[in-house]
């Protein structure tokens, strides 16, 4: 099966060439069948593309470690929803799925632009500009990230997923962001083949807008997914800070909101005020206001650095003033098939009122052969409140003594809601009026 | 059947789906936007019937 998702692969990328030289010459001689042809292809490539990720998805569900990449990335200790999120948590992985998103985002757009785009020497440029991005992509993952490359010697066992990545917002986010990538290419493509033929009629800057707003939505919900994701998993923004998969989302998300502004710019001229816009408009509001509150208490943030031992207490002050009392109910250490957990029990009080237990954890992983490759990772406790949060993350405990740092980060929660509220606000004040007539 | 013919056989029947509207076209089909010309086709017409005339 490993040949087949291989062979799949090139003959993706075989379609997308073809797709965009078909285009090309569909848009100077103006013949139909070539640009139909070039369409053809373009949903040729997206069905071998989905192939060849089927295939390396099964690979990974099965536990087949002769493919270098799964053994690298996935093992028998790993749990089988995570086995799925490790498909995406290396460099080829992505990049195959991104192809996959890509050839999908373009297919459609294409199809629309054939069957609605009334300059149909525009929509053959269209459809080669997003042939020529998702045969790039799919270049790319072929030539240089291969995810089919097979071992000589085939371990027993893999060597485990990265425990930073081992959440269940790492099945989610990657999804959301290449995504949001993919459709990032539509508006780009049809503003290039407007800019050849020089015209930026309403209907196409309506598709323009539309597209632009997709896309600038789901990387909204990326990014917020992927701040959640790097608060409750210590560690993480470290790792991903600066990488060009980061940095890629946010150049993609800046240049999005300005395609939407622009497209904006004219049409709110002309458009009606619908009570669509109004409901968006109060959304978008009302989470900025949420946001800002959350902004304006943070300097309030209380954040201790502790050392205590077994049986004894810790005092601190959180954000609004209340005492609390943290007292050490020792650790335990539980020793569970690939990987040992060291937790923490803190017994809190506030204002000498008891509060539930809080359980901080630090987890050794282990890959195949007892080999701890990967860092102990932190487990934090979190306490979620509308005023604020209490987190509690266990750096080391041994011998009787735990290091572990006491947060209390005010309003916090209000900041999550407000950040989906601006972006699903943000979405329904921006989308166009005549995108489903024009579209 | 192994993979690889599994993999070449789909890879042969989409090429030729992909190819097909190439072959299916009609000889006038292209998007120049301008209908064919009755009154030419009758000129080119009236041009053969002369031409066979004078050749006998």
């Amino acid at each position: 099966m490993t040949q087949f998702g291989e062979l799949s692969l090139w003959i993706a990328l075989l379609m997308s060439a073809w797709c965009t030289t078909l285009a090309v010459q569909g848009a100077v001689t103006r013949r139909r069948s070539l640009v139909e042809s070039a369409a053809r292809g373009l949903q040729m490539a997206l069905v071998f593309s989905l192939l060849a990720a089927g295939v390396l998805m099964r690979a990974f569900l099965d536990g087949d470690y002769s493919l270098r990449y799964v053994a690298m990335h996935s093992g028998s200790s790993v749990a089988d929803a995570f086995k799925i999120s490790a498909f995406w948590m290396g460099r080829a992985g992505l990049l195959l799925l991104l192809s996959v998103a890509l050839a999908a985002a373009a297919s459609v757009a294409a199809r629309s632009a054939m069957r609605r785009d009334a300059d149909r020497v525009r929509a053959a440029v269209t459809l080669a500009l997003l042939g020529a991005v998702a045969g790039g992509a799919l270049a790319v993952t072929a030539f240089s990230g291969n995810a089919f490359a097979l071992f000589n010697q085939v371990p027993t066992d893999g060597r485990g997923l990265d425990p930073l990545f081992r959440h269940p917002l790492g099945l989610i986010q990657p999804l959301l962001m290449v995504c949001g990538l993919a459709a990032a290419a539509v508006p780009v493509a049809l503003i290039v083949a407007s800019a050849v033929r020089r015209r930026f009629d309403p209907a196409v800057v309506a598709r323009i807008r539309g597209s632009a707003v997709a896309s600038w939505g789901l990387l909204s919900l990326a990014l917020l997914a992927g701040a959640q994701w790097a608060y409750v998993t210590p560690g993480l923004r470290a790792r991903a800070q600066g990488t060009t998969v980061v940095v890629g989302m946010a150049c993609a998300w800046v240049a999005t909101m300005f395609i939407v502004m622009a497209a904006s710019v004219r049409a709110r001229r002309v458009e009606p005020r619908t009570p669509r816009h109004r409901v968006g408009q109060v959304t978008a509001q009302f989470g900025t206001v949420l946001c800002l509150a959350t902004l304006a208490v943070s300097g309030r943030t209380k954040n201790y650095d502790v050392q205590i031992a077994d049986g004894s207490r810790y005092s601190a002050i959180d954000a609004w003033g209340h005492s609390w009392t943290f007292t050490s109910q020792g650790e335990s250490r539980i020793e569970r098939p690939g990987d040992d957990v060291t937790a923490l029990v803190l017994l809190p009080t506030r204002d000498g009122v008891r509060q539930p237990f809080l359980s901080s954890e630090s987890r050794q992983y282990y890959a195949a052969g007892g080999l701890d490759i990967y860092a102990p990772q932190s487990a934090p406790a979190i306490r979620r409140g509308l005023a604020q949060d209490l987190l509690v993350i266990l750096s080391d405990a041994e011998d009787g003594h735990a290091i572990l740092r006491i947060s209390f980060r005010p309003l916090i929660e209000l900041a999550w809601v407000g950040g989906v509220l601006i972006t699903l606000g943000t979405m329904l004040l921006f989308w166009p009026a005549s995108f489903e007539s024009a579209a | 059947m192994t993979p690889l013919a599994i993999g070449a056989l789909l890879a042969a029947g989409a090429m030729v789906w992909v190819i097909a509207p190439i072959f299916s076209e009609e000889p006038h089909e292209s998007d120049s936007g301008r209908p064919a010309s009755r009154a030419a086709d009758d000129a080119a017409e009236a041009a053969i019937l002369r031409w066979r005339e004078e050749s006998k």
